[in-house]
């Protein structure tokens, strides 16, 4: 058994240990291990020191979240203790909604259904690996999410899957990529693989998602994985009992992934280690899908966990941190031979899962896996003794505390600072709106993501009713997807997602405001019932331990807890991806602070879902909402190379006013005489771009009137209106002999008709003095929006 | 250690090799490499047990290759005529799941275990001006990451 000395070790010896042995553990932590085994009498083996670094480490522990935070907040001095308890658990309090199954406690959240089902979701993020190994860090990002949804409660069915990435402009010269990188197109091309090869082949829909682009991205690139799954009721629950063996179930343990944990918790630089990818493969990952799936529905186990970051010692010490376990950890099935008792321990070998089984269940249970073709081994079992006990070969490798190593991580203290920013408006009015318009629809965040969407299978498992490309060509952007799951049940599962990083650079508070209006949007634009709606959080952000990046990350905490509180809509599961920094040559980049808000809601009659083309001439066009002077952190304002001023706000009261009619109309239409026959977000780059996208999609011309449009404040110019990016604003197409029913149901709503569909297949904007600003065929506008990203 | 026998899998000369398409126009439109006229590819099993040539035919011709569409070699390359190739290796302490499968698959025809492993590797020949350097160039840039895979260059 091998020891590390590290009880006579001084503070920067210890450091230096931690460095080296790749722990990611700070001079704190390190201190505290070293006390514990001072009191012991002993020095750490190996095994126990890295068990310690996987349990503590930031991917498992969240202590950025958990830490204690002196703020400085425009000069104003506050106290949190844990971002995570502060405002993101305490929003789901306090929106309190009874259709809450399971939020936070376990891998996944889950939220009612019907009555036979639940519905499960999980959102997760792969950055380090992908930015390594795009393909491999991408597969197995999908896998790990599948498992996790595998994972809840006795285990959920996967059923669908979404993608969101982040990555640098894919067209940048390969002379300006630092060593180490690899070109942004070449990661693009190999996540769109890698999410592709294991989403189609493991037979799991991928239904919605989002690609974004900033060149700080450039050596972290972002890559989330979702997925959704159905759970029966009464499965939600899991409790491993003492006695229970410990039995891994799936894939082989090997070499891969060793560090992953405490790797992700560290900033990138050229040097890495090959044994930090990890390699998928989606067949293994179904075989033992399918046989946890049965044995889940004859309760042949008690509990399951899926061996991600950490690996066994992830899954199997949280499963037995209330009661013990015992390990043999010879009896774990390795793909080959020559691994470390250690290594076996905290291998991250993708496919695998622990389940706790009672030793009568285990014939049943070999059965099953014969015939689905996977492996089970029973590699120990679980007792009462409060403590993790490691054997090899019958020789103690190693023995924790269960309270040591789950409750001894010493909570930070952090700094963090916020000062709102002052920017110069400085955007001169486009003198070509046509040209403008165009270069807009061309932009890599708005233009045609068809190429990508179109690699992805959607339609395998038969339940996709609302599909992410729509329209007379099918090539038209959904806002939302809608999954059936029960096939004889019309009920309806809505999936969006809303996320916009170049609003950080402003504020991030209005940025996470902005992403969850966004997700809200989309799924009402859909269908979605306004009041049934959850949403889940993944940040990606810069180092923490630097004042600014943290103050940035409290801002958007604080929008978080403000938007949620004020649509009433709780979050139910979350994840943070921190220290998303590249050095080069001395110069460190971080990312932009960046919140996925992925959003899961119902639909109680899928036949009324809402698409977003325009369907027939003659039908009036309305906007909902207002629009303010909102070009900061614009599209717009990118393509004037500048930051612009003002952020988008949201005006929660009248937004959730607006959200909670257009919803409730929706769902009191008739599925076969619609009165709003199609609806669209209005986001990235507004009006202009929102129009053009549902004339094209739907192979119909249309004419607007800017100066019909409801404003919140005063504006004189064209191209403040049609490219402000104001949030909770739609445009819906009202069938033409509906219109008074529309407007009545509408009242107290700010909304206006503001144009027709038409039969000449153009798009005509009429600026504020009543002359013609544009009028381009919507060809044109359609062949801009698909060239950029057209490979 | 050196494996035992290759075989080498490709598709029939006038069969579609849609990777071998892709590849060349990745190398044209991210690479700018103009000198390319074609790409095309294989897949090399290596095993690492003794089986005699008579059952590795049969083995090739049953397991390893779709009849309608592919052909085999085992002896030497699958593809002549071209001017550079690569052929790209994981590392030896990376999972090989192709290889892991395709073991599986060969010991379910032979009714039996294979004594030692099947890794697998693949090759890409191209086809027009290309020199090593640019091959190299391609290699790196586009086809084999060195955190997990090793390339060779070959030139005819």
């Amino acid at each position: 058994m091998s020891e590390i000395k590290l009880c006579k070790l001084a503070k920067n010896e210890l450091n230096l240990l931690s460095k080296k042995m790749l722990l990611s553990l700070d001079e704190n932590e390190m201190t505290e291990i070293q006390k514990h085994y001072q009191n012991l009498g002993r020095e750490p083996t190996q095994i126990e020191l890295e068990t310690i670094a996987q349990t503590w480490s930031e991917h498992c522990k969240h202590k950025t979240f958990a830490a204690k935070i002196i703020y400085e907040e425009n000069g104003k001095p506050e106290e949190i203790n844990s971002l995570f308890k502060t405002f993101i658990k305490k929003a789901t309090e306090k929106t309190n909604k009874k259709w809450l199954v399971s939020v936070f406690s376990d891998n996944a959240g889950i939220i009612e259904f019907n009555k036979e089902y639940n519905i499960a979701m999980k959102a997760e993020t792969h950055n380090h690996p992908s930015a390594l190994e795009p393909y491999g860090g991408a597969n197995t990002g999908l896998g790990g999410v599948i498992r996790d949804i595998l994972g809840v409660g006795l285990g959920a069915k996967p059923i669908a899957n979404t993608d969101v990435f982040c990555f640098a402009n894919p067209e940048i010269d390969s002379s300006k990529i630092p060593k180490g990188v690899l070109h942004p197109k070449r990661i693009f091309k190999g996540v769109r693989m890698g999410v592709r090869d294991y989403g189609n082949r493991i037979g799991i829909p991928t239904v919605n998602g989002a690609i974004l682009f900033d060149d700080r991205y450039l050596g972290n690139p972002l890559v989330y994985c979702g997925t959704i799954g159905l759970i029966p009721k009464g499965m939600e629950k899991k409790e491993a009992k003492p006695n229970d063996l410990i039995v891994t179930i799936g894939g082989r343990t090997g070499r891969d992934g060793i560090h992953g944990a405490t790797f992700s918790s560290a900033e990138l630089d050229s040097n890495v280690p090959s044994s930090a990818v990890q390699i998928g493969n989606p067949i293994e990952e179904k075989k033992m899908m399918d046989a946890l799936l049965k044995a889940r529905d004859l309760k042949l186990y008690n509990a399951v966990t899926d061996c991600g970051a950490g690996g066994f010692s992830s899954a199997i010490g949280e499963m037995a941190s209330e009661i013990g376990a015992k390990v043999h950890l010879e009896k774990a099935p390795l793909k080959y031979k020559g691994l470390l008792p250690w290594e076996i321990w905290v291998s991250e070998a993708q496919e695998r899962m622990i389940i706790s089984v009672p030793e009568k269940n285990l014939k049943k249970l070999f059965e099953i896996c014969e015939i689905e073709g996977t492996e089970a081994t029973v590699i120990g079992e679980f007792t009462d003794t409060k403590k993790l006990e490691l054997f090899y070969e019958g020789k103690s490798v190693g023995e924790l505390p269960m309270k040591f190593l789950h409750e001894g991580v010493p909570i930070k203290t952090l700094k963090a600072k916020w000062k709102t920013k002052e920017t110069p408006e400085k955007i001169e009015e486009t003198k070509d709106y046509a040209k403008t318009l165009k270069q807009l629809l061309g932009m890599p965040n708005i233009a045609s993501k068809e190429k990508t969407i179109r690699q992805y299978d959607h339609e395998v498992q038969g339940g996709v009713v609302g599909k992410p490309l729509v329209g007379e060509n099918q090539d038209g952007p959904a806002d939302a997807a809608i999954v059936r799951p029960i096939l004889d049940d019309w009920k309806g599962i809505v999936i969006s997602n809303g996320i916009n990083p170049l609003y950080s650079d402003l504020d991030p508070y209005w940025m996470a405001c902005s992403a969850i209006d966004e997700a809200l949007r989309n799924a009402i634009c859909v269908g979605a019932d306004f009041e049934k709606i959850a949403i889940l959080d993944n940040f990606s952000w810069g180092n923490p331990e630097k004042e600014n990046v943290l103050g940035e990350l409290i801002r958007a905490c604080k929008g978080c807890y403000d938007a949620s509180i004020e649509f009433g809509t709780p979050y139910i599961s979350g994840k943070d991806s921190l220290y998303n920094e590249y050095t080069n040559a001395g110069k460190t980049i971080a990312i932009p602070g960046t919140l996925l808000i992925s959003a899961m809601g119902i639909i109680e009659d899928s036949r009324k879902k809402i698409s977003m083309p325009f369907k027939k001439e003659g039908n009036a066009i309305y906007i909902l909402g207002e629009t303010f002077a909102e070009l900061g952190g614009s599209h717009y304002a990118k393509i004037n190379n500048t930051l612009g001023k003002n952020v988008p706000k949201v005006r929660f009261e009248k937004a959730k006013k607006m959200f909670s009619k257009l919803s409730k109309a929706m769902k009191e239409q008739n599925a076969d005489s619609k009165v709003i026959v199609s609806a669209h977000d209005c986001s990235e780059a507004g009006i202009g771009v929102t129009i053009a996208e549902m004339c094209f999609s739907g192979n119909k011309g249309a004419e607007i009137f800017l100066e019909k449009i409801p404003l919140g404040e005063k504006i004189e110019r064209n191209d403040v209106v049609l490219f402000s990016e104001s949030n909770s604003r739609i445009i819906v197409e009202i069938d033409a002999s509906k219109k008074n029913e529309f407007e009545k149901q509408m009242q107290g709503v700010a909304f206006a008709e503001i144009g027709t569909v038409t039969t000449g297949k153009a798009l005509v904007v009429n600026g504020l003095n009543g002359k013609i600003i544009i009028n381009e065929p919507i060809e044109n506008l359609k062949k801009a929006w698909k060239k950029t990203l057209d490979w | 250690m050196t494996p035992n026998r290759r075989v080498e899998v490709t598709f029939s000369d006038k069969k579609l090799d849609s990777g071998g398409i892709s590849t060349k126009n990745d190398i044209i439109e991210d690479l700018h490499i103009k000198e390319i006229d074609s790409v095309r590819t294989s897949e090399i099993y290596y095993f690492y047990s003794k089986i005699d040539e008579k059952k590795l035919a049969e083995i090739s011709e049953k397991v390893l290759t779709d009849p309608l569409t592919q052909t085999y070699s085992l002896k030497g390359n699958a593809i002549k005529d071209f001017s550079c190739s690569v052929e790209i290796k994981l590392h030896e302490d990376v999972t090989d799941n192709v290889g892991i499968v395709a073991q599986e698959a060969v010991e379910d025809f032979l009714g039996k275990k294979l004594e030692g492993k099947i890794r697998v590797s693949r090759k890409y020949y191209f086809f027009g001006k290309i020199t090593k350097q640019t091959a190299e160039k391609i290699a790196k840039e586009l086809l084999a990451n060195s955190v997990i895979e090793t390339f060779e260059v070959e030139v005819k």
